[in-house]
This record gives structure tokens, sequence and C-alpha cells, in this order.
């Protein structure tokens, strides 16, 4: 029986949080990574749609493997909401 | 009474540029003042500066901000800052500002504070050089916010950081990162004056609302928290019927108020 080279996923799960923080061109250090058998599944906010694919394209990058499911959504810029009285 | 809108972690770049800009020409029938509880930028460099003063400058109402770890990324905290005080907004770090809405006088103290965790389970000063530097850095914060909240007279209180004065608002956050993302050292300072609100940012994963343990409405105004271009929050003058409830934070001050 062959064996396969051993993938340690705790030290992929940090290299990615790294990567999203310290890649100048990515920046984020709220966005959730999910791995799952097949899939990687990404949420968060971001402030452009751009920075959403941004993330999406690197993350996949380091997946090959894997189908990256980019469930990050970019925030909301609306007029606020009546304003809260605080008493 | 006095309307003061808020919101931090916009993290401005050229791609962002504009995005505001149509729920900010509503501002001056909405509110009094605009606060922004800092990660104004992305990597804090002079060119992402220049994207907030040009979204976040020339508004009907008086701005006033405090920068974010973001905005200290690229070293160059101080030419950000002039940035933006050349866009007309007023940055604080460790001061106090008075503006003046009809009959009623707002204090804003601003500061950018530090990490360091809550009670029962922060930081000490002990042990390596490197630890305490970090517990330092905001011890120094905290004496620098209370002394500028107890320096300004004013009749509505408003406390400014980016990082949180209280657990409440990091509710969605992973406990693991509480200690990075604020210090109850901001709160201890926020109770020992009669403040009334408490706004800070940088829990992007965390929920708006909050109170420190003295009974001060904190509100989280993290861009991904609110999802929307600002929040309101409407103050009545009479001050909050509370006693504060410590002196502790209070040591060496070098803090400045000013008027605009
Ligand atoms: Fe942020
Ligand atoms: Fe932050």
């Amino acid at each position: 029986m062959v064996s396969e080279p051993r993938v340690v996923d705790e030290y992929a799960d940090a290299e990615v949080h790294r990567m999203l923080t310290e890649d100048g061109t990515i920046c984020e250090q709220g966005i959730e990574v999910i791995r799952r058998d097949g899939a990687v599944l990404l949420r968060g906010q971001v402030e452009t749609v751009h920075r959403r694919d941004a993330i999406g394209e690197r993350v996949a990058a380091m997946f090959p493997d894997k189908t990256v499911c980019n469930d990050i959504v970019v925030t909301a810029v609306a007029g606020p909401s009546e304003p809260e009285v605080i008493t | 009474m006095i309307r003061v809108a808020a919101v931090g972690d916009v993290h401005m770049d050229v791609d962002v540029l504009g995005r505001y800009r149509p729920s900010l020409e509503q501002l001056g029938e909405r509110a009094d003042v605009l606060l922004l509880a800092g990660d104004l930028t992305r990597h804090g460099t002079v060119n992402e500066a220049e994207c907030v003063a040009r979204e976040f400058g020339d508004l009907p109402v008086p701005v006033v901000a405090v920068l974010g770890n973001h905005d200290y990324h690229s070293d160059q905290q101080r030419e950000v800052t002039k940035v933006l005080a050349a866009g007309g907004i007023s940055v604080l770090e460790g001061e106090g500002i008075t503006i003046s809405c009809r009959d009623v006088k707002l204090g804003v103290a601003g500061i950018k504070g530090f990490g360091g965790g809550f009670a029962g389970r922060c930081a000490s000063m002990f042990g390596e050089q490197e630890i305490k530097d970090f517990v330092r850095t905001t011890e120094k914060a905290a004496t620098r916010l209370q002394a500028a909240l107890l320096s300004l007279d004013a009749d509505v209180l408003v406390a400014l950081t980016h990082y949180a004065p209280v657990p409440d608002t990091l509710l969605g956050e992973p406990l693991e990162i509480y200690p990075f993302l604020g210090s109850y050292l901001l709160g201890q300072a926020i109770d020992s004056a009669p403040t009334s609100l408490a706004v800070h940012g940088h829990a992007h994963a965390g929920v708006e609302r909050g109170v420190t343990p003295g009974g001060v409405r904190v509100r989280n105004v993290a861009h991904p928290v609110i999802r929307q271009a600002y929040s309101v929050y409407q103050l009545e003058a009479a001050p909050p019927a509370r006693t504060p409830v410590s002196q502790g934070a209070g040591r060496g001050i070098d803090s400045l108020s000013h008027d605009v």
C-alpha cells in the first residue's frame, strides 16, 4: 500500500490566514476559510467586488485540487436606519 | 439632543472611492457630527489617506477620527494624519475636542487604543520585555484616554477608539483573538468619566451593542457590523445618572483639548 503524502491541515489553515492578512493585495483579517473534503468555503465581508474576487483567486491558487465556494459579500453602504435613541 | 453618526473600518483605497458618497450627501439632515472609528485605510499609505480625505472630507458636519491598526501598517501614521487633517478631518490620538451643536456642547475624546484582553483573561505586566511593552502600550493609551475625557468641558461626552473597551461587542469573534481586539483598560478609562457613549471599530465579526461595567453604552460601528454607510446615535444633553466606578487608569498625562 502506497501512503499518501501527509498534508497537515492546521499548517495550511495558518498559511492561508496569514496570506490573506499579509499579502499586500489582500490585507483582510476577517475572512473565514472553511475547508471541506473537496471544497474551500470563503465567508466574510469586504468593501468591493474586486476585493472579493481577488481573495477567491488567491485561495484557489493555494488549493488547486479543491473547488472554491466564494460566499464573501460586499458590505452595503445604504443610508442609515432610524437613529438609535440612547437614554 | 445631539445626533452622532459613526462608522469604522471603511478600509479605503481607490477601489472604494465614491461608495459612501451618496449616503453621505444626506448626512447634514441626519446628524450633527461624524465619527470615524479607525481602519480608515487598507495599508496606511498616503494615497489611501487621500482617498479617505476625498470620501469623508467636505461634509456639512464636523468629522472626527481616530486611526486603526491598518492605518499604522506602513509606518506612515503621521503622514496619514496630516493628509486627513488637510481634508478637514480632526484626528485624535489622546486628545479631546469639543463641538458646539445648537445649544449642546459635545466633547469627543479619542485614541486608537490597543489590545491586552479583558478582566480575568488579560495580559499582565510580567515576564519578557516584549510582553511588558505590549501591556505598557495599552496602559499608556488608557491613561491618555482618561485624561482626555476628564479634560473636556462638555454637556455630552463620547469616547472614540479603534480597539474595543468591552468584550460584549466582540460576540461572534473567536475567543482566541479577544486579547488582540481590545482591552478592559480602555473600558476602565471610559468609566472614570461621565461618558455617555463609547464608539469603537476593529471587531468586524462582532456585534453593535454592549455596555461597560460602569453602565456606559458601547457601540461597535465597524462597517461589516453595522452594514450601512454609518449609524446614528441620538444622545440627550443631561449627563447619565451614574457614578464613575474607577479612577484606576489615571497616571501621567499628556493630552490636550481644543475647540472647533
Ligand atoms: Fe478593520
Ligand atoms: Fe482594526
